[in-house]
């Protein structure tokens, strides 16, 4: 028996968010703009780096309760199942035995789930579907090729072994200005944050410090460099039109006087992420070290703009 | 060098034509008849010396009494070198290799290659193994399993992994006709064979697999009717059952089974083929084709 609907991701970077955005429109639980759920779930916001400027950085929180907290500002409630290094686990097989049926559940509710690596990519996905023949499920990931099925047994299995499943279970109605307010005081709490996400992960204005340090050391992992500043420049570039948008609402004018300067932050993250181009996991990286010296300064000037949004929007909320 | 002794006794009797025998010999020396026979062995086999038995003269001749021995006897050290040498030739491919393999082997006075066994280190496995992989010869392995089985496979060395300061051995493995991941440190004795191995079109996608994680998720299993054998080799785990034509065996990603489905010869009358599961795979193939069909047809 097979049930479900296709369901893809929304265009971004980010994959968690692209992963929400399918799942809630499809279930009929989102019908704002993309940039509007980045913005107002508090994930535009993010800006982790790691001290190695790993690609891990961008996807390095704690999930179970940032994600929570993210859907709940949008007004959906959402159940969760997570555990780490998952395959070694005793009760591994019970999680997955269970994890499955909860997504039957809920495809046959019409809720396709968002899930981490339902594919070789280690990236969040959607899954969408399900065939008790076959005993796989439809997922989709951030690539555009139709991804193979994920079987059953291999549920939770992959080369990050995290078994994640987010499960949107009711939408509830919500007050947007009181959101989007909720957003802007997140917002601040990620740039000021003193303390590292992890150990070796900075967030906010930290992490553009971890970030500088990191392009002036002999070793740098490219790879990393780009995902990091290729994602950050597509959040940056959601949350200036959800400024956009919000700068736009008649009783809410908190927005107006910052706008600019973010027009020009994420110019700052268009010309970065001209210096590093991304290639994949796989591909050539040999930027010029003068790209790197050039990127210092784009973020020491990214650093000081943000600093100054972000004194501003902290002084009026 | 008593051994040393026993030889040039028995060569000044055989180039006198006094036909010495094993008797002779171990009376004249006192030990075994059998280390005596092993002496005459070395002189004929090792030292290549053109001896023959008569049964007439009950003893041995020299065919060829130009013979000479040797100038210097080997160490066991200068031994191992010699047949070191000759293993690292034998792999090699050309004739002239094998010459050299020969060469060495008669010179280090063992008749066969020998095995390397545990007294060896996993780095002297390891560069075993790297000519293996060079030349793309079968090994053959006598591996202690994680539950202290001793465990014997022939297998197709393709790369060594290096995990965690643990070296592996990624082979397929001729028994299991599916890849493998070996322990080096686990492998007790290894033979390089003469057989040389033709690389598995799954490779890379197993060896991708197997490369990114060691928490190696599992693979699909397709069945497919044929209305004739398909090149069984070219699947992985495949089992071929006559009487329904029905072929089981795993794969790892669509895309590349497409490709061999595509590619497989449909030339024969009454050709055809069907898969029968996994569902979702036959509707993938299905679409895709279609796609293609629709492609094509737009081409001007």
């Amino acid at each position: 028996m097979k049930k479900g609907k296709k369901t893809m991701l929304g265009m971004t970077w980010m994959s968690y968010m692209g992963s929400v955005y399918g799942c809630l429109k499809q279930a009929g639980m989102w019908d704002d703009t993309l940039h509007n759920l980045i913005g107002q779930t508090g994930m535009g916001f993010h800006f982790i780096i790691s001290d190695k400027l790993c690609a891990s950085g961008p996807t390095v929180y704690n999930w179970t309760e940032e994600h929570f907290r993210m859907l709940d500002r949008v007004g959906i409630y959402s159940e969760q199942e997570m555990f780490y290094k998952s395959s070694a686990a005793n009760t591994f097989k019970a999680a997955q035995k269970i994890g499955a049926q909860k997504i039957q559940a809920s495809i046959d509710a019409g809720k396709p789930v968002i899930v981490w690596g339902p594919t070789p990519i280690p990236e969040f996905g959607i899954i969408w579907g399900y065939d008790t023949d076959d005993r796989v499920f439809f997922v989709e990931d951030c690539m555009p090729a139709e991804p193979d099925p994920l079987m059953y047994d291999n549920l939770g299995i992959s080369d990050v072994p995290i078994f994640y499943l987010q499960f949107p279970v009711e939408k509830v109605s919500y007050d947007k200005l009181k959101t989007i307010r909720k957003s802007l005081v997140y917002a601040v709490d990620c740039w000021t944050s003193k303390v590292p996400v992890y150990p070796g992960y900075a967030i906010g204005k930290m992490a553009y410090d971890f970030l500088i340090n990191g392009l002036q050391q002999d070793v740098i992992d490219e790879f990393g460099l780009s995902y990091s500043i290729n994602v950050y420049d597509d959040l940056k570039e959601n949350v200036r039109k959800y400024f956009d948008d919000i700068r736009k609402m008649a009783d809410f004018d908190l927005i107006n006087p910052i706008y600019d300067d973010y027009v020009r932050l994420t110019e700052i993250f268009h010309k970065a992420v001209q210096l590093v181009p991304f290639s994949s996991p796989g591909g050539e990286y040999n930027y010029p070290k003068e790209n790197f010296r050039e990127l210092v300064g784009l973020m020491t000037q990214a650093k000081e703009l943000e600093d100054r949004i972000m004194t501003a929007i902290s002084e009026k909320l | 060098m008593a051994q040393l002794h026993r030889i040039k006794w028995l060569h000044e009797r055989l180039l006198k034509n006094r036909f010495p025998n094993c008797r002779e010999l171990s009376e004249q020396f006192e030990i075994s008849r059998r280390q005596a026979l092993r002496d005459v062995e070395y002189l004929k086999f090792s030292l290549s010396a053109p001896i023959e038995y008569s049964h007439q003269k009950r003893g041995y001749f020299y065919t060829d009494r130009s013979f000479s021995l040797p100038t210097f006897f080997l160490t066991r050290e200068e031994r191992n070198t010699l047949e070191y040498l000759a293993q690292q030739y034998s792999v090699m491919p050309g004739s002239s290799a094998k010459v050299m393999s020969d060469f060495f082997q008669r010179l280090s006075g063992r008749n066969t290659a020998t095995t390397v066994s545990t007294t060896s280190s996993s780095l002297d496995y390891e560069e075993v193994i790297c000519k293996a992989i060079a030349y793309q010869r079968k090994l053959k392995i006598v591996y202690r399993t994680a539950n202290h089985a001793i465990d014997r496979r022939i297998v197709h060395p393709y790369k060594i992994i290096i995990r965690k300061d643990k070296s592996y051995l990624f082979a397929f493995c001729e028994r299991r006709l599916d890849f493998r991941v070996f322990l080096i440190g686990r492998i007790c004795e290894l033979t390089i064979s003469n057989e040389q191995y033709v690389f598995h079109p799954d490779f890379q996608e197993n060896f991708d697999l197997t490369n990114r994680s060691f928490f190696t998720p599992q693979k699909y299993t397709a069945k497919i009717a044929f209305s004739l054998m398909p090149y069984l080799n070219q699947f992985t785990q495949p089992t071929w059952d006559e009487e329904s034509k029905i072929l089981t065996f795993s794969f790892i990603h669509s895309e590349n089974l497409f490709k061999k489905l595509i590619n497989l010869d449909i030339s024969y009358e009454d050709m055809f083929y069907r898969i029968i599961s996994p569902n979702w795979l036959r509707e993938k193939l299905k679409k895709k084709l279609e796609l293609m069909i629709k492609i094509l047809n737009q081409a001007p």
